[in-house]
Parts: structure tokens; sequence; C-alpha cells
């Protein structure tokens, strides 16, 4: 049988971000654990926008739906955090399902902009509702119930293999499905919708997928997200975590599954070092994607690609 | 036996009507040509055929069952394939992954495991087998038209639609293009809309002559090549 070298390729990542807490110091680990979670959210969004081309700008209300949707049972109906965590991901995948169905209605530019509004319209109905969702300061989930049986999900090093673990099964079910019948299908509709239908594919339901499963990954993560750093609160639903993944997705490397990791890292750290050096750290990130569209279109990942053949999945 | 009929079928663009043809039937087995001048609307006409665009009137059946309002790809799963004439392939995947797809349909709708085979005979059938793993959009224009049958074939269609399949290739091209029709009419039947009389007159059984929308004539090459309302209508008498 063939070798499957993308299938160790992405077993030998997933090996080697387990061993970096062995190597780095507590603060970086820290910071690692939140990029996976990010990077969770992002993956899901890439077979979105990445491979089925399909631009969201409404991701923000999955990440929140999966971030409420645990933190909130856990807070008023007292669930543990081995149930809250599912939860949240039925939650976001439920509300995926819904509004996929209705924007996908439209196409392109209008896409974007329905999607926008949905998530603009969840972001205010949070605030409309503070009373319950205490959704301008945010709520805190206490220490205490963030824990599964006698595993403590604040401590840092549980904390890092939770996220780790989470990461691990979002990458890999993410790379089955891009190399499955579907996955082909998928990127057939980003290359040339009419020529899929022409060929007895019906576009809807396949895009319909892509967005009910981004928004299970998005769920994950923002349930993820509740449980890990114990943090609530409405602007998890803003646009700006709609445009975190994207930024991710275009910088590491649409349409490939390790891109959104690798731009997660890259951005992650760059608001990190350019903070130290300046309070306007948003104009780094402003000149890494001009320079990123100017001299590596494709992200750092999908430029390494068309280097080696195109067999990264 | 008639494979495809249409009857009273009619498009409005607007005001203009593109499409009126009272009654079209298409025996199973046959190469039926249309042709007729430009704006005559030969595509708009197949097009109903294949649901790309649904009609304003009339009734399409297919095999006996009414596709009047069924969508495309559901007519694709009946067996109606329809290769664009304008070249729509995905110029980003290799030959391989475009012929992959229709292949994987087919497969599927067969209920069998064999869509890497349909694929790899496909190519090979319009002899593209040696260049599968190449990028589509890098080949030459020629190649990217027998892609485009071979997406067509990798369907193995009932129905194959070509909508000016031989549109810019040279001569000799030309001639590779009627072995293969010639060769996909013995599993398939033939609809082909094309301008180069050559290929229509060494190939089709019938021919059905469109002008404004209407049909015009129909009939044996010999027949149409007689008609004295044909010759009017493409040497604007």
């Amino acid at each position: 049988m063939r070798v499957d070298r993308a299938l160790i390729l992405h077993l030998a990542v997933i090996a080697l971000l387990f061993a970096m807490q062995y190597v780095m110091s507590p603060y970086h680990q820290g910071n690692l654990a939140r990029i996976m979670v990010l990077a969770t959210y992002a993956t899901g969004y890439n077979i979105l926008f990445g491979y089925t081309g399909l631009l969201s700008l409404g991701h923000a209300l999955f990440f929140a739906a999966g971030m409420y949707g645990a933190g909130m049972t856990m807070r008023y109906w007292d669930f543990p955090a081995i149930a809250a965590f599912p939860t949240g991901i039925i939650a976001a995948t439920a509300l995926a399902f819904l509004i996929g169905a209705l924007a996908l209605r439209t196409t392109g530019v209008a896409f974007m902009i329905v999607t926008l509004m949905f998530a603009q319209a969840g972001f205010l109905t949070l605030l409309y509702f503070n009373e319950y969702t205490r959704g301008d300061e945010g709520f805190v989930l206490p220490q205490a119930d963030r824990a599964i049986g006698m595993i403590d999900l604040s401590a840092d090093d549980t904390r890092f293999i939770a996220a780790w673990m989470i990461f691990s099964v979002g990458l890999l079910i993410a790379l089955a499905i891009v190399r499955s019948k579907a996955g082909r299908v998928l990127i057939a509709i980003r290359e040339n919708e009419e020529r899929t239908r022409m060929l007895g594919f019906n576009p809807f339901p396949y895009k319909l997928g892509a967005v009910v499963v981004s928004g299970a990954f998005a769920g994950a993560a923002g349930a993820a997200y509740a449980l890990l750093f114990g943090s609530v609160g409405a602007s998890f639903a803003s646009i700006q975590y709609s445009i975190e993944p994207l930024l991710f997705v275009l910088l590491g490397g649409a349409g490939v599954v390790l891109g959104p990791l690798v731009g997660s890292i890259l951005i992650f750290y760059l608001i990190d070092y350019a903070r130290e050096i300046t309070t306007a750290y948003l104009i780094v990130v402003g000149v890494a994607l001009v320079l990123l569209i100017l001299f590596a279109r494709k992200g750092v990942l999908g430029s390494i690609r068309r280097r080696t053949d195109g067999w990264l999945p | 036996m008639t494979l495809l009929s249409a009857k009273n079928l009619i498009k409005d663009f607007g005001g203009l009507r593109a499409v009126n043809v009272g009654a079209f039937e298409l025996p199973q087995g046959e190469i039926r040509a249309v042709i007729g001048p430009n704006g005559a609307g030969k595509t708009t006409f197949v097009s109903l055929l294949c649901g790309r665009i649904a009609p304003t009137q009339g009734a399409i059946h297919f095999e006996e069952s009414d596709i009047t309002r069924l969508p495309a790809h559901d007519r694709v799963a009946l067996g109606i394939a329809y290769t664009f004439q304008i070249t729509s392939i995905y110029p980003n995947l290799t030959l391989y992954d475009n012929v992959m797809l229709p292949a994987q349909r087919r497969a599927s709708l067969n209920a069998s495991n064999d869509a890497a085979d349909r694929a790899m005979v496909a190519l090979e059938r319009v002899g593209l087998s040696s260049r599968a793993f190449e990028r589509a959009g890098s080949q030459a224009y020629g190649h990217q038209r027998l892609l485009e049958v071979a997406m067509g074939l990798a369907l193995a269609p009932k129905l194959l639609i070509l909508d000016e399949p031989t549109q810019g290739l040279a001569e000799g091209e030309i001639e590779t293009f009627k072995e293969l029709i010639r060769a996909m009419a013995k599993d398939a039947t033939v609809l082909l809309i094309e301008h180069n009389m050559n290929v229509v007159m060494a190939l089709a059984n019938r021919i059905t002559v469109l002008n404004f929308g209407e049909t015009l004539a129909e009939g044996t090459p010999e027949e149409i090549r007689a008609n004295a309302d044909v010759q009017t209508a493409y040497l604007g008498g």
C-alpha cells in the first residue's frame, strides 16, 4: 500500500504540539492552549471558506452559541462540564443549520452581508438580555465547576491537554472530510458551482453541510474556551471574532488543512510581540496582511504547497 | 423508441421569444444535430432540455416521465449529460480530479465502487490518460475541450448534449472529435449543436434547423441540404 504521507504529516504535527508542553514555559503553554482552541475554530471555518469557497462574516455567532450553550447551562442549570461541552456544540450546530438554510438562499457578497447581519442580531440579542447573559461585562465560570470528574480543566497542564485533544480531533475530522468524496464535491463547488450542478450534484446540501460542520467546529471551540479559560461574554459574538478565523485562514493558507493552525500561531504571536512595542499593535497586523496580499496570496502553506506538487491536502 | 420529446416549448426573455418549438422528438440511438444561424436559440433550446434554465411554457419528457420541473442535477441522475459551449472545467484541479467527479456521481447512482476506473476509462477514450495528473488549466485548448467531453462520458449518460464541441479547434483535432462522437454514439444518444457543416453532414442521422427560435426544418442531411428555406435562412436571401 502507498504510504499516506499526508496523514503521517498531520499526525506528526499533532505529536509535535503535544511535545511542546514539555519544552515551553507556562506562559507560552497557556498561549498555545488558547491558540489551539482558536485554531479549532479556524479549522472548521476553513472547510467553509477555504474548501467550499463561501465567505461568512458571521461565525462569531456560532462561537458564541457554543460558549453560551456551555456557560449558561452550567450557570443556571448546574450542568457538569462534561454535559455542558456537548450542549454548546449542539446549540451551535442547530443554529448553523437554521442560519445556513436561510443565508444560502443568497450567494457571494449577499451571503457575506446576510451572515454578518445574523451575527450582529445575535450579538445585540445577547446584550439585550443582559440580565441573564451578563453580555456587556461577561461572567466568569467558577473554577470549581470547570472540571471533569477529578480533572481540573483550569490547571495549566490539563488545560493544555484538553485544548490539544479538541484540536487534534478537529484536525483529523477536517482531514477526513476534505479527502472524502463529499470533500471533492465541496472543492468542485468552490471551483465551478454551475459545472458541478451539471455533473449531477445538487450544491445546496453540500454547502449547507459545510456551514453546519464549520458551525459545529466554532461551537466546540466556543464551549472549550468557556470551560478552559472561564470567561463567557457577548464580546465573543462581536464582528472581531467573525473576522479572526478569516485572518487565520488567509494567513496560514485557505484550503490547506494545516493552514488555520499556522495562521493562528503567527497572528497570535504577532499581536503578542507587537503589544510589547506599541499600543497600536493592530497596525502590525495590518502590515502583515498587506505583505501577505502582495507576496503570498495563497497564505504561508498555500505558497509552500505550490512548490510541492500540491500533495498537501 | 423516443428517448426525449418536447412539446410547445417556449422560452421568453422579457419581450423576446428566444425559443418556440412546437414538437421535438429524439429517438434513442440517434445522432441528432441542431443547426441554425447565430442567435437562433440553439443553446437556449438545449439548456431547456438539460434543465439549466426553466421554460416559460411547454413540457419535456424523457423516457416517458415528465421532467419539465425537474432540476438540472436530477436530470443528470436520469441520464442527461451536458457539455458546455464555453469550456467549463475545473482549471485548478488535475484532469483526473476533473473526471473523477462525474465518475463518482455515476458510481454512486449505480451503487458501485468503480469511480476511479470509470475516470481513467473516460480519460483513455478521449486520449488524455497520459496527462491524468497534470493541471487542467495548463492544458491546450483542444485538450480542454476533450476533457469536457470526457467529463460527460464519465457520467455514462443515455443522452449526451454537446454544445459546439469543435468550436475553436484545428482541422486535425476536428477529425479526432468526429471519431470520438461516432464511438460515443454506440452507447448514447447524441444531441449535437454544431456550426461546422462538414462535421454535421458526416455525423448526423437527422438534423433539426432552428431559426428565430422556431423549427425551420427537420430531416436527413440530404433533405436539409436540398431545403430551400434552410438555404435562405443561412444565406440571408
